[in-house]
């Protein structure tokens, strides 16, 4: 029984810092698709609204393997991340700060989704506003991955990290490239 | 005349909404299970080759233990001087079994086990 347990520790142990890195995977993904959805993209072919649904769905996905990534954290035995310590940030009595982080993008995460599902409800300025704080979440995530330092000397972790931050900082100029004001077309042509 | 065929347009974007949010999350559910099983891999490799070291560590240790003194009562023999030779063969002997067993030990799967990185994740 005592073997058995162990294993399923252990198991729960490998869950959650592989939940862990493919959250970071779709959170980058989130960034990237809510990038081209703000410069009016398209997938393809397809309408633009099919950019905004991906973004959405993969981000309620997000959610759900962060989820996985919290529930494992918190039933595993050899984590001791507290309950409180998944929701407060830096309330942990052991690595706070990096489980702070970690808290604090899961908080941040949390209230996108929320404010997002209740769009309607909120001014389009204000739903904006708290919408920025993507831009928070995803470094601070970043930086609890590659903090929590169990695979933070791992090759593929550092390779997985390195493209998805290649990735969101390649969206976030992309985004800024078209917040610059683009210069308005002179026609060349002569009216008949 | 516009609208002349929204509702198509809508149901097939909804369908490649739904196609591409169902092949990430297979592709994610994959690489979770991937990935903990790829770190399970690397652990069980990590310990099997620890407890090789450690069976071979204490012939190792010897082994370096016993040259060192070897070497240190050489050249006690060859200064002549018996108090500064005795102090030199502690000293050495101290120092090597320490580096030779810290060598050996050191894959002690720091951040694998979860035994060794308790409160992290």
């Amino acid at each position: 029984m005592v073997a058995v347990g162990l294993v399923d520790s252990k198991a729960i142990w490998y869950l959650m810092r592989s939940s862990g890195v493919v959250t970071l995977a779709l959170l980058t993904g989130v960034m990237v698709l809510g990038s081209a959805t703000a410069n009016r993209s398209r997938l393809g072919r397809a309408p633009r609204f099919v950019t905004a649904g991906v973004h959405r769905s993969i981000a309620l996905l997000a959610v759900v393997f962060v989820g996985i990534h919290v529930v494992t954290a918190v039933v595993d035995p050899y984590a001791m991340v507290g309950v409180v310590s998944v929701f407060v940030p830096f309330a942990g009595a052991s690595n706070a700060l990096w489980v702070g982080l970690g808290a604090l993008s899961l908080d941040v995460v949390v209230a996108l989704i929320i404010s997002s599902l209740l769009r309607h409800r909120f001014r389009p300025r204000l739903w904006r506003g708290i919408h920025w704080l993507a831009y928070l979440s995803w470094p601070v995530a970043f930086a609890h991955s590659l903090g929590m330092g169990s695979d933070a000397s791992a090759l593929w972790l550092r390779a997985v990290a390195g493209g998805c931050a290649a990735a969101v900082v390649a969206a976030v100029l992309w985004r800024l490239k078209r917040l610059e004001p683009q210069p308005v077309p002179v026609s060349l042509e002569v009216p008949a | 005349m516009t609208d002349q065929h929204p509702e198509p347009d809508r149901d097939a974007g909804l369908r490649r909404i739904r196609r591409i949010t169902g092949i990430v999350a297979a592709g994610a559910t994959g690489t979770t299970a991937l990935v903990a099983a790829a770190i399970a891999a690397g652990v069980a490799h990590k310990s099997s080759t620890a407890t090789a070291a450690k069976a071979v560590t204490p012939v190792t240790a010897t082994a370096a233990h016993n040259t060192k003194k070897a070497t240190a009562a050489a050249t006690t023999a060859s200064s002549g001087s018996g108090s500064s030779g005795s102090s030199s063969s502690s000293t050495t002997t101290s120092s090597g079994s320490g580096s030779t067993l810290g060598s050996a030990s050191a894959p002690t799967t720091s951040s694998d086990t979860p035994v060794a990185t308790s409160g992290g994740s």
